[in-house]
């Protein structure tokens, strides 16, 4: 049963409406500046046949929507290989950060009727009018920042774990989370929890990233939707602010899509980690 | 080009610096710790009391190759106030921007010292728009922004949409910017639908279907029918907002759908004209 409110099937690993199949796409590593231009390759997959063969048609293509902060949107498409799009920008064109983020996307080419047997129930049984350029398969986006010349503030971690004294236990548990400092969320632990939670980090920081950093960004969030006046001239809220917008957050259900976005949903990232690294396979459903 | 040159020759250029890093933080740090309480007025006042005359201790050693138009400057800084204020920022985004048919603004040089537009990297140096807003143009911002707490008129400090539009005279420049259309004879027409209200401004800019110049532009000039015009911005949404507000709700909701970056002139007013009967409907 499809679970996503899509007006039509969309092929996405984590809001889609294809449960047996994905969309997988990677950056070739070796991307770069040379002679003033930037260079990324990306290549994609998919396992889904009624797209791939809109794919291998031209009714559809894999391109990659690319953006840069502020004010800088392009879209480029694959070309002889269709499934792989390789993207020039000459440096001039890219504001001062040198943040790109690319969002792969599969898209129409013209007008088509689009029934797809292979999509979640009730998804599967009907027919789509899809007009040309409407999106039918997406994937989360990648950013990739590469170093200016200068630095405008010093970049820290926002988030510090301290460790209480030794005869010191937090007040609320496991931990005391403490947002009254300018530039950091403060976390409090025992030296036991604080050492365990190192011991853990080096052995697989995935799973702090999973379990703590999403209770942790909860309780703060909904600090500033209760207390915003309290928190606007913070350091670390204005940092948050600024690449996700969390003084506009009004309500407590925004708040869980505002984590799930600054985290990358970091459950299901995480747990498909984990089928891949322990047990040898990967579902993003 | 010739005309163009006899203009810039007859004026003054002011070369533009860019502040250093540490500098912007040790202001930033200075207005958090002693003005938040007090207006931009206060702070901009003491700042150019104090560093004014040493400012070139605070910049960094080099060559920005960024210049604002003397004459600019000094119009800017020293005409009085408008009572409009779009009509105010609409009319100033003209004079900053360097191809504008009748003034430089701010403008780069290029090899063979004509000028020219600044790339993209000059135009989001947020060291030298910091320059500008706390510095060579504070007169400007202490009369359009003086009674403002908000530190985000004069100090920008990572580049977004919102941050931009939000930053006194980055607003002004991108603005013209994202307007500019070198095939009308008048070449920032559409800057005049952009400005037509403060809040219109800030709710096509602040959002990402401003990321596609092209695709803005043909939304601008969709809004800028005088029949439009009067149905967009004189009624009101079943919220309450203006019409446009809902209007541009429905084309960033396209754009979750639709790749806009890929369509073509005639697909944007097909959608718009869809989306217009959706929000009269």
């Amino acid at each position: 049963m499809s679970i996503f409110n899509n007006p039509y099937p969309l092929l996405n690993n984590q809001i889609g409406n294809f449960s047996n199949y994905k969309f997988s796409v990677e950056l070739s590593e070796n991307f770069r500046i040379e002679n003033g231009i930037y260079n990324f390759i990306f290549q994609m997959e998919v396992d889904e046949p009624i797209i791939n063969s809109l794919i291998e048609n031209g009714d559809a293509s894999f391109c990659i929507q690319t953006d840069s902060k502020p004010f800088y949107r392009k879209l480029f498409k694959s070309t002889l290989n269709k499934k792989e799009v390789v993207i020039e920008i000459n440096y001039e064109e890219i504001p001062s950060e040198f943040t790109f983020e690319f969002t792969p996307l599969i898209i129409t080419e013209k007008s088509i009727k689009y029934h797809n047997d292979n999509a979640d129930s009730p998804m599967n049984l009907y027919n789509f009018s899809l007009q040309k350029n409407q999106i039918i398969g997406s994937h989360p986006s990648i950013k990739i920042s590469f170093d200016r010349g200068y630095q405008n503030y010093e970049n820290a971690n926002l988030i510090q774990f301290i460790k209480l004294p030794n005869s010191k236990k937090p007040i609320n548990g496991t931990m005391d989370i403490k947002l009254d400092d300018h530039n950091f969320i403060k976390i409090y632990l025992s030296e036991e929890t604080f050492l365990l939670f190192k011991e853990i980090n080096k052995q697989d920081p995935k799973i702090l990233d999973a379990v703590l950093t999403f209770p942790i960004l909860q309780y703060t969030l909904t600090e500033v939707l209760i207390n915003r006046e309290d928190y606007q001239d913070k350091g670390w809220a204005n940092i948050l602010n600024d690449e996700f917008d969390i003084f506009e957050l009004n309500d407590t259900e925004s708040i869980f899509k505002k984590i799930d976005e600054i985290l990358q949903s970091p459950q299901i990232n995480y747990f498909n980690y984990y089928l891949k690294k322990y047990i040898g396979s990967s579902s993003d459903q | 080009m010739i005309n163009k040159q006899i203009i810039y020759n007859m004026s003054n250029k002011e070369k533009l610096y860019a502040l250093k890093p540490s500098f912007i933080k040790t202001l930033y740090e200075d207005y958090l710790e002693n003005y938040l309480n007090k207006n931009i007025r206060d702070f901009l006042i003491d700042i150019n009391l104090k560093y004014g005359d040493e400012l070139a201790n605070h910049c960094v050693p080099g060559d920005t190759n960024i210049y604002l138009d003397d004459e600019i400057r000094f119009k800017i800084n020293t005409e009085s106030e408008y009572s409009d204020k779009a009509e105010w920022d609409c009319k100033y985004s003209k004079l900053l921007y360097s191809k504008n048919d009748k003034t430089n603004g701010i403008y780069t040089l290029n090899n063979t010292q004509e000028i020219s537009i600044l790339n993209k990297i000059q135009s989001t140096d947020v060291r030298v728009w910091n320059y500008l807003s706390l510095f060579k143009l504070h007169k400007y911002v202490i009369k359009r922004w003086g009674d403002s707490d908000d530190s985000s008129r004069i100090f920008i400090r990572k580049l977004s949409n919102q941050s931009v539009a939000r930053h006194s005279i980055l607003r002004l420049y991108w603005t013209s910017d994202l307007t500019f259309d070198a095939s009308r004879s008048n070449s920032l027409e559409l800057l005049d639908t952009l400005w037509l209200s403060q809040d219109f401004m800030t709710q096509v800019t602040e959002r990402s279907i401003s990321n596609t110049k092209e695709q803005i532009l043909f939304f601008l000039e969709y809004c800028s029918n005088k029949e439009l015009e009067k149905i967009l911005f004189k009624t009101r949404s079943n919220e309450g907002y203006p019409l446009y507000r809902k209007f541009i709700k429905l084309f960033l909701a396209d754009s979750n759908l639709l790749t806009i970056a890929n369509c073509n002139k005639d697909e944007i007013e097909n959608l718009l004209d869809e989306n217009l009967k959706s929000c009269i409907a």
